[in-house]
């Protein structure tokens, strides 16, 4: 069975392939997936569960930014963020156009207790996303992704 | 009615410092270790003196980013997801001691740990570059928990709390039982400092509300004992509600479902919600009749506030007195 339709009989939700929020774009977020899956943690958990046990196995199977965020997502609302960093970056790194990964990131790296990078992306997203492009980094290069961020920081005076 | 109150001992310095008692009895609430973490705004100016004076009170203190407040009609229409900006509206920037205008975002808590999750859960939608950034939901709803909302009204809130759909308070009253309307669970007030309670809650007869409320209104009592008055009068007035950010506070008694009144202040926050308040001031007595607004002088018409169907922010007005 496809992994969008298990998603679906799982969850009762819909799974839909990530959309990329580019920065000339003109929303917020282009997908409702982790608000969806916030409000199924409160209201159905072992639905939840029986999701979290799954996407062990999708993930073995198909490493897109689709499954890639959504892992992230349930490592990011069962607090295990460091996991939840690691999607993100991943996510990244297949498609860094899209904003809403960053965002997710940093979020991430908030809880992480690395506030000065999160906020470095939170203030700087647009420069960020061009230079981790320009440098060509890949969810390896953290380091130098660190680096960049507090780099940026200091250039703008933004965090 | 709704005046800055300022304490006779037991924390006058948050007023005399932020300027205004907003969130007073919240900041009561955490120094006395009864409510475990709150987040408030202070100019970033006086962060400083503000720290200090948690230091003093032996509270703990994480100041997060700086908002410039501006008037929605300022913010550009090409500002992505500025629609979603409901209450404050602010360009944000990251924390600078050496910043001379607007307000520090600030976490307090009695608690390292506590402080820390409040802390991490608790960035609020601002406007970066040209977007909206907002946390994700789950944060949201924990930090419901982290600021010791009940759990019952962190789920209500989880179901209700959409903008396009519901008006919360109105939700609020349909799972109230008729006429049991508990003054320790009045959410209305929380804004213009008199009121027990900073959340929204499931019902306004909630017990575990009324339980909280009651807590921190005792321990009020010890310090500030006049204050406690003022709070339970305010609490007690009798109120007009459209819906979360336009509401009316009345020196007045409701009688036969007509709320009749010497005197009217708005409560809204937004100043530009506040639409009838010269309106109010012309009658002496309101009621609801199919949705609309009736506002009488001497029994006669003065005004007909006509319901109309919103998208956003549903208006569905009531009148309650909390008891």
């Amino acid at each position: 069975m496809a992994i969008f339709e298990e998603f679906k009989n799982i969850t009762g939700l819909e799974l839909l392939s990530r959309q990329t929020n580019y920065l000339s774009g003109y929303t917020e977020r282009k997908d409702s997936l982790f608000s969806r899956l916030a409000v199924l943690y409160f209201s159905e958990q072992k639905k939840f569960k029986k999701l979290q046990q799954k996407i062990k196995v999708w993930l073995k199977k198909e490493k897109t930014e689709t499954i890639f965020a959504l892992t992230g997502y349930t490592y990011y609302i069962s607090e295990d963020y460091k996991k939840a960093k690691s999607c993100f970056l991943k996510a990244i790194s297949l498609n860094p156009d899209n904003l809403d990964n960053w965002i997710d990131l940093a979020f991430a790296l908030r809880h992480n207790g690395e506030y000065e990078i999160s906020n470095g992306i939170l203030f700087n997203y647009n420069y960020i996303i061009h230079y981790y492009k320009y440098l060509k980094l890949t969810d390896r290069n953290y380091l130098t992704l660190k680096k960049l961020v507090l780099e940026v920081v200091k250039r703008t005076h933004n965090a | 009615m709704f005046e800055t109150y300022i304490p006779k001992r037991f924390c006058r310095e948050f007023v005399n410092i932020k300027g205004f008692s907003g969130q007073l009895t919240m900041i009561m609430a955490t120094v006395k270790g009864i409510k475990p973490s709150m987040d408030d705004w202070v100019s970033v100016d006086r962060y400083d003196g503000y720290r200090k004076i948690c230091k003093r009170y032996g509270l703990f203190i994480r100041p997060d980013t700086v908002f410039n407040v501006v008037e929605d009609q300022k913010i550009p229409l090409s500002v992505i997801g500025r629609e979603r900006l409901t209450t404050t509206k602010a360009y944000g920037l990251p924390f600078n001691k050496l910043r001379r205008n607007g307000s520090v975002h600030v976490f307090i808590s009695k608690s390292k740990r506590n402080l820390e999750r409040c802390f991490k859960n608790g960035w609020y939608p601002l406007i970066i570059k040209s977007r909206v950034i907002d946390r994700p939901l789950i944060d949201a709803f924990k930090f419901g928990y982290d600021l010791g909302y009940p759990e019952c009204c962190v789920n209500f809130f989880q179901r209700y709390n959409n903008w396009y759909k519901y008006s919360y308070l109105y939700e609020a009253l349909k799972n109230t039982p008729e006429n049991k309307y508990h003054y320790l669970c009045n959410p209305l007030t929380k804004d213009v400092t008199y009121s027990y309670i900073y959340h929204m809650p499931c019902s306004y007869n909630c017990q575990t509300t009324i339980e909280s409320a009651e807590r921190i209104r005792t321990a009020i009592y010890e310090e500030e004992p006049q204050f406690v008055r003022k709070i339970d009068r305010h609490l007690k007035l009798p109120l007009l509600i459209f819906y979360e950010r336009k509401s009316y506070a009345f020196k007045g008694e409701i009688k036969n479902n007509r709320l009749y009144y010497k005197d009217v202040c708005f409560i809204g926050q937004m100043p530009e919600n506040n639409l009838y308040e010269t309106d109010l001031e012309k009658g002496d007595c309101v009621f609801i009749e199919n949705k609309d607004v009736i506002i009488l002088k001497n029994g006669k018409l003065k005004k007909r506030i006509k319901w109309q169907r919103k998208d956003f922010a549903p208006e569905i007005p009531f009148i309650v007195q909390f008891n």
